[in-house]
């Protein structure tokens, strides 16, 4: 505390002391709009040093707000005391939350990513892509939910054949436990920036290495992204896409994903 | 000048030497640093980290927000008039400077509602992506806290048309005019951190890691 005023005389600022606090409020405010604001062109010369001086600025209006408005500089050093402790600790939890986070691994995002259970969109009304002789009793009202996190083992022997029911769970792969969808971008699918955008891959693949179909060569580039990248193909960092990404998924999963991106024309 | 204390009142006689509703509004206001502490840890943590849109440079509008700023610092001012016009016992000037605090209240939560429903038809909505529920989450709480000041005050308002208002119930006006100065303190780092910082944020970096 800064004023040591233990006398109970209170010490209240006037009127004209009141109004030049405001003053001062309203100037430190639009100091700050103008150290943003794109057209008042402060921004580009100062970069990135605007934020620490953005923070030093607010912290100046919440202490004076807190000190004169609030009369903690008249009042007694106990209110104070208590406030601070509160505003101390919240200031802790905020520091300590973003240094669990920021220290961790540098990255939240590849940290979280690195242990995220894949999210899969849960839809009423798609069709059951699980091979249909596992259930007989599909004619039965009640919705049962085969969506659920299939990580492991979904029911694909593969011998139901059907190239739609294929594709369809080649879909769900792609947005779910392959995980594709988080970089890589089919129209009307999904939007990742980071991998190449697979809209069309059905046609490109065909052409894309000398000797290999359309099939072996997606099949290759799911197993073994890195054997071949043909030129042309905008990735936005390389050597993201390892075999590990996919060493999850099984030889049928892999199928269907394959079927899948065949599709894509 | 009333004091929060005087000495020959009985009923307050306290060990601290301080009038016990005023300790505890301070306590609650420590202790609301920390509700609001959480929230804004909150939001700096998921700060960029929205795989969709829309992100906050495509829908925050600072200029507004920053007259909305300038509403909520002007009530503050407002209210410490109300304030010192209640320890003045000067009836009109209560009524006066109270009414106004709670016209620029709510002039700042109309500016949110209109915020609100701008993001909402832009499509931000709580459940949209990481930045609107961390925003909306925060903003929204500050937003009833402003709200609840707004009731608190009409209160105060309604009470001063019975002359009940005046140095002895300073008081009264004093703890309503502590949350109101809090409210706003809360809006200075809000403004700061979502607005003037974190406002033109576009979408995610590209993941630097495996």
């Amino acid at each position: 505390m800064a004023g040591s005023h233990q006398d109970q005389e209170s010490h209240h600022p006037t009127f004209r002391q009141y109004v030049l606090i405001a003053v001062i409020l309203f100037a430190i405010t639009i100091v700050e709009f103008l150290l943003i604001y794109p057209e008042a062109q402060i921004v580009n010369h100062l970069g990135a040093s605007k934020i620490p001086l953005l923070v030093a600025l607010s912290a100046v209006k919440f202490a004076i707000v807190i000190m004169f408005y609030m009369h903690l500089k008249f009042d007694n050093r106990l209110l104070g005391g208590i406030f601070l402790s509160g505003l101390g600790l919240g200031f802790a939890v905020v520091v300590a939350v973003l240094v669990l986070f920021f220290a961790l691994q540098g990255n939240p995002r590849s940290y979280a990513e690195a242990r995220a259970v894949p999210y899969e969109e849960h839809h009423e009304e798609e069709p059951e892509v699980v091979v249909p002789a596992s259930t007989p009793d599909t004619s039965s009202p009640s919705v049962e939910t085969t969506t659920e996190p299939s990580g492991t083992a979904p029911a694909t022997s593969g011998s139901g054949g059907d190239t739609d029911a294929l594709i369809a769970q080649g879909q769900e792969i792609f947005v779910g436990v392959g995980g594709c969808a988080a970089c890589h971008t089919i129209d009307g699918v999904a939007a990742g920036l980071v991998g190449p955008d697979q809209t069309h891959i059905g046609t490109e693949a065909a052409t894309r290495k000398p000797g290999l179909s359309a099939r072996e060569y997606i099949t290759e580039s799911i197993l073994d992204p890195e054997a071949f990248v043909p030129t042309g193909v905008e990735r936005a960092l390389p050597g993201v896409m390892t075999p590990a990404l996919t060493a999850n998924l099984s030889d049928d999963e892999i199928n269907a994903l394959v079927e899948f991106l065949l599709a894509q024309k | 000048m009333a004091h929060a204390v005087e000495p020959g009142h009985a009923a307050e006689a306290t060990t601290t030497g301080l009038n016990h509703r005023k300790l505890l509004m301070w306590v609650f206001l420590g202790s609301d640093c920390l509700f609001f502490g959480a929230l804004i840890a909150t939001y700096m943590v998921y700060r960029g980290q929205s795989l969709n849109g829309p992100y906050p440079n495509d829908i925050i509008d600072v200029p507004i927000t920053t007259i909305s700023t300038f509403v909520l610092l002007c009530s503050s001012f407002a209210m410490v008039q109300a304030l010192a016009a209640t320890n003045a016992n000067n009836q009109r000037g209560i009524k006066i400077w109270l009414l106004a605090t709670i016209i620029m209240g709510s002039i700042f939560i109309a500016f949110q509602i209109y915020e609100f429903n701008t993001f909402k038809n832009e499509g931000l909505t709580l459940g949209t992506n990481l930045f609107g529920a961390s925003f909306f989450t925060l903003t929204g709480f500050h937003g009833a806290h402003v709200t609840l000041g707004i009731i608190w005050l009409l209160g105060l308002y309604i009470i001063s048309f019975k002359g009940r208002l005046g140095p002895a119930t300073a008081l009264d006006v004093e703890l309503a005019g502590l949350y109101w100065h809090f409210v706003d303190i809360v809006w200075i780092v809000i403004f700061t951190l979502l607005y003037l910082i974190a406002g033109f944020d576009v979408g995610p970096a590209p993941n630097p890691g495996g």
